[in-house]
């Protein structure tokens, strides 16, 4: 924490860099953080300028000092880091004023959006984090960021390679969010539970496009706030800012309302801004501001205020369900993400995550599928686990602030579990529980939440990030204990302070008719004080209740999500209005429930293997030939795919209730090669393969050759299928081949995407050449049958 | 700067993505792909950087004044021809684009495909407006100028990437990067070059001979190669 009295003033920074080099004649072709190895002394004058200004912070000359851009420089980081901070401190010998070493935008986006994984951003910034603590920086400011997963990499890089102090300041549009989404509500969150020093705003905008933003962030915060804005805006021909020093210094005038504890300039600022900042600020004490006790959860695009019935998706849990047992074991995301999906556009708002299963590697495991999912959804993940390093590697990778379910009373939990939700920022989830199993009357309920309570403050955990769970018993087994739940949820709300959260399904267990148990008691936990309520949102009435909840607890103001979820909702039709056709006729026109209802219906009379064999394949086959004929095209021969898709999924539901083995005729690997996102083309492959009925393992894209070599011998694949559209990718498609042989992978392979030729393919020792989807099933037949 | 896109987007460019043209489409694929442009439309936060630079010409090479490698390969060269200056200029859909795609991958294939469709399609028209918003802002009375001219194109490596984007602070000014294998992040995006010249030029778009493509291509196959090439 940035550690200052209610007495001192103002903490002023130093301005554009940037700018004082092309002014001082050294904005040549070659890299800027350069200078500080070859013209040190002038790099210590702008510092000096600065400090001769009034600046009490200066950041070094390392903006761009990472090892991606400053590849091929002639220096190394360590030499552009260290001679960078050397020039600083030569202008502020330790003591007089401090030295910041500047950590900017590494140049390429992380995954999803790029390739660069974040294990790697984190070794890039480690390599400047240092030796710029060895050459004497007083902390690391972190700035112009528009990504939050990187903030993230290099936070943990910061705090994990020195002792020092760490600011972070963001880039964001007038709309208060950055390029990549991020909006200024989610970074503090996320950034005040990883327990960055301080937090800020800079560049992009001018003061005035800033203020509002920076009104939000402090509203947001309990972190010490600093602004560091461009001298207005630039002029689109000749670059240059819009603003003078004077204008700059009043349109700065508003923030010394704001409760902000340092201010200073961006691009386009000079050390005459800087002083007339200095003298504004001369003999003022910042602003107090309101603390935040807002409970939130966030990912970099979306934030959850938790403020009455949450709801969290428990769909994402293998527990009593073959179909996800299955696709954890095969590592098949697909399914996972499926859940993920359905359960948001049921209403979902915060997804549980659990993948504890016998045979698995949970940690392992728990990384893959966080990263999976924050790739297709925004909503916030809880991170569900007895293991904790499950959870450190969930919470390690997880981009934003998420929930850990769970810790109980028992010290050794606590003690495990709290330091990490601690140094990752994660809220938790306390059972009520303890080595001695559950206590029976609501005030011994209470008696573990209040230890939890205290340990989690102990552990520096406020309690607005702490959710207490009085748990669920069963109706039928222990039928006077539900009051008891109900009643520890009423103290430990009321006496102290806490979120509560609770899995209600389990109320039904061993009774019929469980979803009208389950949504009367969800209904009656509401009352009682429940915010975060575990259930599948996929059930119509549990939606409806949390609905209802809301309106009568006076939490849906003027009932008005109420009323967007029913006023206009025509009444339900006591069945779907349907088309006579055929299976053949709905997958031939790519209608989706109908392909459903023909296939249930078809089930009543003919076995799974039989209608797999004798009616789907056929249908499929029927639109392939008029595709290849001309006939028909490709968004037809998709939607045919979908709707034969979803035809295979009542099948494969159908064999698992009668838990017989799947009908596969043979697993198939299928990857987009490292390097390379474009993965449309193999998606279309994967779907079609699927549809003649074999199962289908897809390791994604930017897929490293290793993981596809491992994942074939694990599961002991006989055909792999690679996917590349770009000439410069081409290389990781060799490499993979070349690593699937030298491993001696008893399996063949086939390859395809835009820029390959058959002649290629056979060079880089591929077995097959596949020019579309359709040569695809043909060579599967071939290899597998 | 931000660029506006307008509905509706090319609907016969999208069906030419598809392996099609509209009239070969029924009422629920004509439907599906209205549905794709109106998310893209929605999902899309266009926006775009340029910047003038001479052009120094060695012999037959060019290169940009300040950059420190020229132009490589010879179809650059030929399209520039006659120009003294270029506008350099970078345009992208965004991250919001991206992760739509994502989410639809996970899901039904033919609106995962056709969304991809109306986004390239999406992408075509933002650059072609960034072009138009970088005439107006760079371009003086009587200059002239080329088509645009990207990475890829001809015998022009698609490895450039990586320095136009650098050239345009792109990262900074509107959220675009290249990776290692300059691939340009968000994907929905276009770098690209435009010839300026004190008299009339059309510029040598490269034609099929150097394209990547050249061996399978459909549209070259039917003769009516994909319309980028201006039949010089």
């Amino acid at each position: 924490m940035e550690k200052r009295t209610g007495n001192d003033g103002y903490l002023i920074l130093d301005g554009g860099m940037g700018t004082m080099l092309q002014s001082a004649g050294l904005a040549g072709g070659q890299r800027p953080e350069t200078l500080s190895v070859t013209e040190a002394e002038k790099i210590t004058a702008i510092h000096r300028a600065y400090l001769d200004a009034g600046a009490q912070v200066v950041y070094t000359n390392t903006f761009g000092a990472n090892g991606l851009k400053a590849e091929g420089c002639g220096y190394s980081v360590q030499e552009l880091v260290t001679a960078s901070v050397r020039a600083a401190r030569a202008a502020a010998p330790t003591g007089s004023a401090r030295v910041a070493l500047d950590i900017g935008p590494l140049g390429e986006l992380l995954e999803p959006v790029g390739t660069l994984s974040f294990e790697e951003a984190y070794e890039l910034f480690a390599e400047m984090v240092r030796p710029g603590a060895a050459a004497g920086a007083d902390l690391v400011v972190i700035e112009t960021m528009t990504d939050l997963y990187e903030v993230k990499a290099a936070v943990l890089a910061a705090k994990e390679n020195c002792a020092l102090p760490v600011w972070v300041s963001m880039t964001f549009e007038e709309s208060g969010r950055t390029f990549t989404g991020c909006s200024v509500e989610a970074m503090a969150a996320t950034l005040e539970g990883l327990g960055a020093d301080a937090v800020g705003i800079n560049c992009s905008l001018g003061p005035v496009e800033i203020l509002p933003i920076a009104k939000r962030l402090c509203a947001a915060t309990n972190l010490p706030v600093f602004i560091k804005p461009n001298a207005g805006l630039p002029d689109p021909e000749s670059g240059s800012y819009d603003i003078t020093p004077e204008q700059f210094c009043a349109q700065m005038e508003p923030y010394l309302e704001l409760g902000v504890f340092a201010l200073g300039g961006c691009c386009g600022t000079t050390p005459e801004y800087i002083r007339r900042l200095a003298a504004l600020c001369g003999g003022r004490v910042p602003a107090a501001r309101q603390p935040v006790e807002a409970s939130v959860v966030c990912t970099p695009t979306l934030v959850q205020q938790v403020e009455g019935l949450t709801v969290v998706g428990e769909r994402i849990n293998p527990t009593g369900k073959k179909l996800f047992k299955q696709a954890l074991l095969d590592g098949n995301m697909d399914y996972i993400l499926t859940q993920a999906l359905s359960q948001k556009e049921a209403g979902a708002q915060i997804l549980d995550v659990n993948v504890g299963l016998p045979g698995i590697d949970e940690p392992a495991m728990m990384e893959q599928v966080v990263k999976s999912l924050q790739t297709v959804s925004d909503l916030p993940l809880q991170l569900d686990s007895s293991d904790p390093e499950a959870l450190r590697r969930g919470l390690r990778v997880y981009n934003g602030k998420p929930i850990v379910n769970s810790v109980n009373g028992e010290q050794k939990v606590l003690d495990a579990v709290l330091p990490l939700c601690k140094k990752y920022g994660a809220a938790v989830v306390g059972l009520t529980l303890d080595g001695n199993g559950i206590p029976m009357k609501a005030e011994q309920r209470f008696a573990v939440a209040e230890k939890i309570v205290s340990a989690c403050e102990a552990a520096g955990i406020p309690r607005r990030d702490i959710y207490i769970d009085c748990l669920t018993l069963t109706a039928s087994a222990q039928q006077k204990e539900v009051a008891e739940t109900l009643a520890a949820i009423r103290m430990v709300k009321e006496r102290l302070g806490v979120r509560t959260v609770l899995g209600v399904s389990n109320i039904s267990f061993g009774l019929p008719n469980r979803e009208l148990l389950n949504h009367s008691f969800l209904t009656m936990a509401a009352a009682a004080g429940l915010d975060l309520a575990i259930i599948n949102p996929n059930v119509t009435s549990m939606m409806d209740a949390v609905r209802a909840a809301d309106v009568l607890l006076a939490r849906d103001k003027k009932a008005g999500r109420y009323l967007v979820a029913y006023a206009n909702a025509a009444p339900a039709p006591l069945a779907a209005a349907k088309r006579e056709m055929t299976i053949e006729d709905a997958i031939y026109r790519g209608f989706k429930a109908e392909a459903r209802q023909c296939t249930q219906e078809l089930l009543l009379k003919m076995g799974e293997l039989r209608l797999v064999n004798e009616r789907l394949i056929p249908a499929l086959d029927a639109v392939g030939a008029e595709f290849e004929a001309g006939k028909l095209f490709l968004p037809q021969l998709l939607q045919a795919a979908s709707a034969a898709q979803a035809a295979f999924e009542v099948v494969k539901l159908s064999i698992a209730s009668k838990g017989r083995p799947p009908v596969s005729k043979g697993k198939i690997l299928v990857a987009t090669v490292k390097g390379d996102i474009h993965d449309i083309g193999k998606n279309i492959v994967k779907v079609i393969l699927e549809n003649y009925g074999y199962d289908v393992i897809d390791l994604g894209r930017d897929v490293a050759a290793e993981r596809v070599v491992k994942t074939a011998q694990e599961q002991g694949i006989r055909l792999v299928g690679l996917s590349a559209l770009m000439t410069t990718t081409l290389a990781s498609m060799e490499q993979t081949i070349r690593l699937l042989r030298e491993a001696a992978v008893d399996c063949r392979v086939f390859v395809g995407g835009a820029v390959l030729t058959p002649g290629y393919a056979k060079r880089i020792g591929a077995d097959y050449y596949a020019k579309d989807a359709k040569q695809a099933v043909d060579i599967a037949k071939e290899v597998l049958g | 700067m931000k660029l506006a896109l307008d509905a509706p987007l090319d609907r016969a460019e999208i069906c030419r993505y598809l392996g099609c043209t509209p009239a070969d489409l029924d009422g629920a694929a004509r439907a599906l792909i209205e549905e794709c442009e109106r998310e893209i439309l929605h999902a899309a936060a266009p926006r775009c950087v340029f910047r003038r630079f001479g052009l120094q010409w060695q012999a037959e090479t060019p290169r940009l004044a300040g950059a420190s490698q020229a132009l490589e390969g010879r179809d650059i060269a030929r399209h520039l021809g006659g120009c003294h200056a270029v506008l350099l200029m970078a345009s992208t859909l965004g991250a919001g684009v991206d992760a739509l795609l994502r989410a639809a991958a996970a899901g039904d294939v033919a609106r995962s495909v056709v969304l991809d469709a109306a986004a390239s399609v999406a992408a075509e028209t933002a650059a072609a407006t960034a072009e138009e918003a970088a005439a107006a802002a760079l371009c003086r009375a009587g200059e002239y100028r080329t088509g645009r001219f990207s990475p890829g194109y001809g015998d022009l490596p698609i490895t450039g990437q990586r320095a136009w984007v650098a050239l345009l602070d792109a990262p900074r000014a509107i959220g675009l990067a290249a990776t290692r294998e300059a691939i340009l992040t968000p994907r929905k995006s276009v770098t690209a070059l435009v010839g300026v010249a004190d008299h009339p030029v059309r510029g040598r778009l490269a034609g099929c001979d150097c394209c990547a493509l050249k061996e399978k291509c459909e549209l070259r196959k039917r003769g009516t190669p994909c319309g980028k090439a201006d039949g010089q």
